[in-house]
Order: C-alpha cells, then sequence, then structure tokens
C-alpha cells in the first residue's frame, strides 16, 4: 500500500506536457486520388529493390579426376587387393539369390501331379490310337499327293489332247471353208 | 485302393496338348477347303464332260454330213 501511494504521489508531481502549437488534421484521401482498386491490388507489381552487388566467388577448386587421384603405393596395394574381394562377395550375393530365386520358381512351377491309374491308362491307350490314326491320316494325305501328281500329268495329257483336236479342227475348217 | 501316377511335367503336357488341338482344328480347316477345291473341280470336270460331248456330237454330224450323207 505505501508502494502504491508513493506512486501516485510522483505520478501527481510529474509535469504534463505542452499541447502541440499547430494542431494536426488528419483529411481523408479524396476518392478520385484513389486510383487502384482493392482488387487491383495483387496485381500491382511492386519493383524489386535493386539487388546488391554481387562479389565474385573465389575459384571453387575442382576434385581430380580418378585417373589423376595419386594413392599412396601402400594403400593402392590394399585397394587392389580389396576390389576383386568386393566383386567375388557380390558375386557370391548374386548366386546366391539366383539360387533362392530359382529354388522358388521351382518350387511354384513344380507341382507333383497325380492321376488315377485308370485315367492314366486310358489316356496312354487313347494317345496310342491317336498316333495311329495321325499316321495313317498321314499316309492318306501323301497318296493324295501322289493321286493329285498323277491327276495333274493326266490333265497335262488331256489338255495336249485337246489342242491337238482343236488344231486338226482349226485344219479341217480351213480346208474345207477356205 | 485307388492307385494314382505322378506325371512330371504336367504343364508341358497340357502345352502339348495343346498345340496338337490348335494343329488339329488348323488340318480340319484345310481339309474343308480341299473339299469345297474338290467340288469346284468336280464340276468343272462335268462341264467338261458335257462340252466333249457336245463336240463329239458336232463331229458327228459333220462327219456324216460330209462323208455319210446318206445316214442324215
Amino acid at each position: 500500500m505505501i508502494f502504491f501511494r508513493k506512486k501516485a504521489r510522483e505520478v501527481a508531481a510529474l509535469e504534463v506536457p505542452p499541447p502541440p502549437e499547430e494542431e494536426i488534421e488528419i483529411k481523408a484521401i479524396p476518392k478520385e486520388e484513389i486510383k487502384v482498386k482493392p482488387e487491383e491490388i495483387e496485381k500491382i507489381e511492386v519493383p524489386a529493390p535493386p539487388a546488391p552487388e554481387i562479389k565474385p566467388k573465389p575459384p571453387v577448386k575442382v576434385a581430380p579426376k580418378k585417373e589423376e587421384i595419386k594413392v599412396m603405393p601402400e594403400k593402392a596395394e590394399k585397394i587392389k587387393v580389396r576390389a576383386p574381394e568386393v566383386e567375388e562377395l557380390e558375386r557370391e550375393i548374386v548366386e546366391e539369390e539366383k539360387e533362392e530365386f530359382e529354388a522358388l520358381k521351382e518350387h511354384k512351377v513344380v507341382k507333383p501331379v497325380f492321376v488315377r491309374l485308370e485315367t492314366y491308362s486310358a489316356a496312354i491307350e487313347e494317345l496310342m490310337l491317336s498316333r495311329t490314326m495321325a499316321k495313317e491320316v498321314s499316309e492318306a494325305a501323301k497318296r493324295l499327293i501322289e493321286t493329285r501328281d498323277l491327276q495333274k500329268k493326266e490333265y497335262e495329257n488331256w489338255q495336249k489332247t485337246l489342242f491337238d483336236a482343236q488344231k486338226k479342227l482349226i485344219f479341217v475348217d480351213k480346208t474345207l471353208f477356205g | 485302393m485307388p492307385i494314382y501316377v505322378k506325371i512330371d511335367e504336367y504343364k508341358d503336357v497340357l502345352d502339348l496338348l495343346n498345340m496338337i488341338k490348335n494343329k488339329l482344328a488348323e488340318a480340319k480347316e484345310l481339309l474343308s477347303r480341299i473339299n469345297e477345291l474338290k467340288n469346284e473341280e468336280d464340276a468343272e470336270l462335268e462341264l467338261w464332260h458335257s462340252g466333249i460331248e457336245e463336240i463329239e456330237k458336232k463331229i458327228e454330224f459333220v462327219d456324216k454330213a460330209l462323208f455319210r450323207p446318206s445316214m442324215l
């Protein structure tokens, strides 16, 4: 409480600042002066402030190419030894994966299929019959082709005979009727 | 008790059977086409036959007219 009273007294002792000599008049912006519509405000492009001058960067040191890398002789020997090891390891991994994949594939594809003995015997019998019939049909086709060849020859002979008859008819026609 | 027979390469057998079926269908189509051709050939032969017979008749007529007019 004492603190508050003291504070109040101090505040009362403070001098009030003098009023301003000229009153500041806040005028409203006349409507004619507002040329930009509120929806166009977003579209207005405000020119960007001038960019600060960029100082050229110091030249970047490019890492030397593989050929240019100079390896210490003792390290180079180690690297030479390690590369085939890695290759060997990778090859082993690939082989393992391949084997596994093949095994999986085989497991998926090859399934033991069992057929009843009676069905199997009937199928075999039918298959044998089909084979015999196919052989017979094939022989019949062969015979037909042979017959066709003979027929072709006969047709040729027939054509020749007809041609001869035609020639003779022409000759008779010419002889008789000039 | 039924006895079962194990069939290896069951899938291959099925594929082969399908192939045989396709070949048989193809052969059937070809046979049908050959049959059509044979029918066409038969019709042509029939035409030739009638043509030959007609020629024969005409020659016979000419022969009679020229050399055996009494036969007419």
